[in-house]
């Protein structure tokens, strides 16, 4: 009789144990899973709500590039709904396919890149005579400006 | 051997009740920060699609005072604001507090630029040949001097 008890409560304690292991990874698969789907849906929506545009005039492509000191100037409006960053850091530049790092950039009239400010890109690059193409890409928002020099 | 199964099952069930109670807040916390995201997405292009400004008139006067004066009509149907608006003469960023004058049909103790409004801006430059308006939504319109 006293066997029978004490192999029900190894069987017992053995199935608690499982249980209770299987119910920790369970829940500890699923947190990391939220986390991450809430750090991903940050993400998104600070995608959609970034929105750039390339206001440079490519009519007059002397104010876009400056041949004297080699330098490309592209204005680029933040008409989003959301602050930017107005870093080169925060900013890609791609001139001709080739992918450059803004050396400064700089807020026109305002201390932050806010809704419906303007940011200066300024980034040294050489170019000879003929048809460019300037990729400004800002948080996966991605405009695209084409002067003649 | 009965209290065992039922025990063991006591306690996966609560952690399944647990995981779909984190899974289900997470999800639709997300969901729901995309889909504010997406409403003012929505809302930023429906504004877009109705504005429409036109440089009714750029003229300089070479002779006199050299001061270039722009006007600019909002023909769509938001309201714009004056400081969101951006100029740029040859390409050339013109800031606001550079600017000579600038009035919404005569006044200038305002910020909004409603439906049908003229914005007149004189600015002080030598010898424009393009002038470029940039609202805020990012509608342009530019004019030949």
């Amino acid at each position: 009789m006293a066997s029978v008890s004490s192999s029900t409560l190894i069987i017992f304690i053995a199935s608690i144990l499982v249980a209770a292991s299987v119910a920790g990874t369970m829940t500890n698969g699923v947190q990391r899973l939220s986390d991450a789907l809430g750090d991903r849906s940050v993400d998104v929506s600070k995608d959609i709500r970034t929105d750039v545009e390339i206001i440079s005039d490519a009519g007059s492509p002397g104010s876009i590039y400056d041949e004297a000191v080699d330098n490309v100037t592209v204005l680029v409006k933040n008409t989003g709904s959301k602050t930017l960053t107005a870093t080169p850091g925060s900013i890609d530049l791609i001139v001709n396919g080739q992918f450059l790092s803004p050396s400064t950039v700089n807020v026109v009239n305002d201390d932050s890149w806010r809704t419906g400010t303007v940011a200066r890109v300024n980034a040294s690059v050489n170019l000879s005579s003929g048809d460019h193409r300037v990729v400004v890409i800002v948080n996966g928002d991605r405009e695209v400006l084409e002067f003649r020099t | 051997m009965g209290f065992s199964v039922s025990g063991s099952a006591a306690i996966l069930f609560i952690a399944a009740f647990v995981s779909v109670g984190m899974l289900y807040s997470a999800a639709y916390n997300g969901y729901e920060r995309v889909q504010d995201a997406d409403d003012s997405y929505g809302e930023r292009v429906l504004e877009q699609r109705n504005t429409v400004v036109n440089v009714s008139n750029a003229s300089y006067n070479e002779t006199g005072d050299e001061l270039l004066t722009v006007n600019v009509t909002n023909e769509g149907s938001t309201t714009l604001a004056v400081n969101k608006t951006d100029l740029l003469v040859d390409g050339v960023y013109q800031a606001r507090d550079s600017y000579e004058d600038w009035s919404v049909d005569g006044a200038n103790d305002t910020d909004v630029w409603l439906p049908g409004e003229t914005l007149s801006i004189t600015v002080n430059v030598t010898a424009p040949t393009r002038v470029k308006v940039v609202t805020s939504p990012g509608v342009t319109a530019t004019e030949v001097v």
